[in-house]
């Protein structure tokens, strides 16, 4: 079970490239009170444009592009029938600020039930400009199989994007859920978890959900630095990752 | 009552230069290999959050505000660079030749070859060994930087891990000689992000 990287020498090529960091932190932590800093500030706050004259970069909106791995463009009937398919991906949540894939994501954890009720907090609580649950929202079927959750102001926001709507989960669908909010709260509950409870826990978790067998590999680089767990859930490859992290 | 509005502002905008230049200008350096470029484009952020200042967030939110700007920022320059290399290309029928920004060969052997490995990762693969290795950032704000899940982040960064590994291996198992125009830059943060 499980796949250890570093070669048959332990030599882990991450580690070596970690101590390669061209700009240690140490070495710029108190530049901004240098007196060349200080000239820097001073013209910025004068509206002095020639610090950068060579080139007039445009700020752009941050955009969040999601890789076609799967192709789902479905359109709508003429009769307005709204095709659905299952989520292949349930573990997150994209939340949507417009009916568009460019608009403003919040991505979240899947915490199960019903796709659109998960992003009623996010409209609500204001991470998405709002403060109140916007027109009703919908869940579709983004191209890698993840569910993304759209307002919907002119009906048929998935048909409008050329996405098939979500279908309810499913009970295999759920119990991947199930089995990722499990794995997380596990990792999350101590202080570490070591590598060997983490296999353990990784290994047992799909059958204790009705899964079945899923892969479960291990990410190179656990030692010292990174003695303990966590997980990532992968449900197109049925694979459970075991991935190294810090003490907390 | 201009004036005293004007200083306040004047005052945060001199906290979060002297807090955060520091650390955009290391962010900026580990992604452009050049130090003229990184300071460009950390004049050309901190004027950004100059004009914003009003709209500037509160306690540990400041850091990922800014850093999110100087990210956007550096992305323009690096689209620019491709505009003119294409250019450059039509006009010339040839690309131009560029440098490695790293000297590769002063380095102790295995250090070498793992940098050279690093260089021929994607550059969606390099950035997010970046933000973990470099920048210092957990798992939850690399994924926040990349606008994914914590999940998709371990995925990613596993998949990098990987590649970085065998292009290591292969290299170690044949060594190469570095070419002195080699093509390949340290920079460049591209890469679509996955929900």
């Amino acid at each position: 079970m499980g796949q250890l990287m570093p070669d048959d020498q332990g030599v882990d090529a991450f580690e070596l490239v970690r101590r390669q960091n061209p700009a240690p932190l140490e070495e710029y932590a108190d530049l901004g009170r240098t007196d060349a800093a200080r000239v820097v500030m001073e013209r910025i706050l004068a509206g002095d444009t020639t610090i950068a004259a060579r080139r007039r970069p445009r700020w752009r909106r941050r955009r969040v592009v999601i890789p076609v791995i799967a192709t789902v463009a479905l359109a709508a009937s003429a009769a307005g029938y709204e095709l659905s398919q299952q989520v292949t991906n349930p573990v997150t949540i994209g939340c949507y600020a417009a009916a568009s894939l460019h608009a403003e994501i919040v991505v979240l954890g899947n915490p199960g039930g019903s796709y659109s009720a998960a992003c009623e907090p996010v409209w609500r609580h204001g991470p998405l400009g709002y403060s109140s649950t916007p027109a009703p929202l919908c869940a579709c079927v983004l191209p890698s199989g993840a569910v993304g959750v759209f307002p919907d102001r002119r009906g048929s926001p998935c048909a409008g994007l050329g996405l098939a709507a979500a279908a309810p989960p499913s009970p295999g669908t759920a119990a991947i859920v199930a089995m990722a909010k499990e794995l997380t709260n596990t990792a999350r509950s101590g202080s570490c978890m070591t590598e060997a409870a983490a296999r353990r826990d990784a290994a047992s978790a799909p059958k204790r959900n009705g899964l079945g067998s899923w892969r479960v590999v291990v990410d190179v680089g656990f030692g010292e630095r990174r003695s303990c767990a966590t997980f990532a859930v992968d449900p197109p490859s049925t694979t459970v990752y075991l991935v190294p992290v810090p003490r907390k | 009552m201009e004036e005293p509005r004007l200083g306040d502002q004047v005052a945060r905008f001199e906290e979060v230069f002297e807090a955060h230049d520091g650390t955009i200008m290391a962010y900026l350096r580990r992604r452009s290999g050049s130090d003229i470029d990184t300071e460009d484009v950390a004049a050309t952020t901190f004027m950004a959050v100059w004009r914003r200042i009003d709209a500037l967030p509160a306690g540990p939110d400041v850091h990922r505000w800014v850093l999110r700007i100087a990210r956007g920022n550096l992305s323009n320059l690096e689209r620019g660079r491709r505009r003119q290399r294409l250019l450059w290309q039509r006009l010339f029928n040839q690309l131009p030749t560029e440098r490695a920004s790293l000297d590769v060969l002063e380095l102790r052997p295995d250090d070498g070859l793992a940098m050279r490995a690093f260089v021929r990762l994607r550059p969606s693969e390099r950035e997010v060994i970046r933000l973990v290795a470099w920048d210092g950032m957990s798992h939850a704000e690399a994924a926040e930087m990349l606008g994914c899940s914590e999940n998709a982040l371990n995925i990613r960064l596993h998949r990098a891990r990987r590649s970085l590994q065998r292009q290591f291996d292969a290299l170690r198992s044949s060594p190469q000689p570095l070419p002195s125009d080699a093509g390949e830059r340290m920079g460049s943060a591209d890469g679509p992000a996955d929900a």
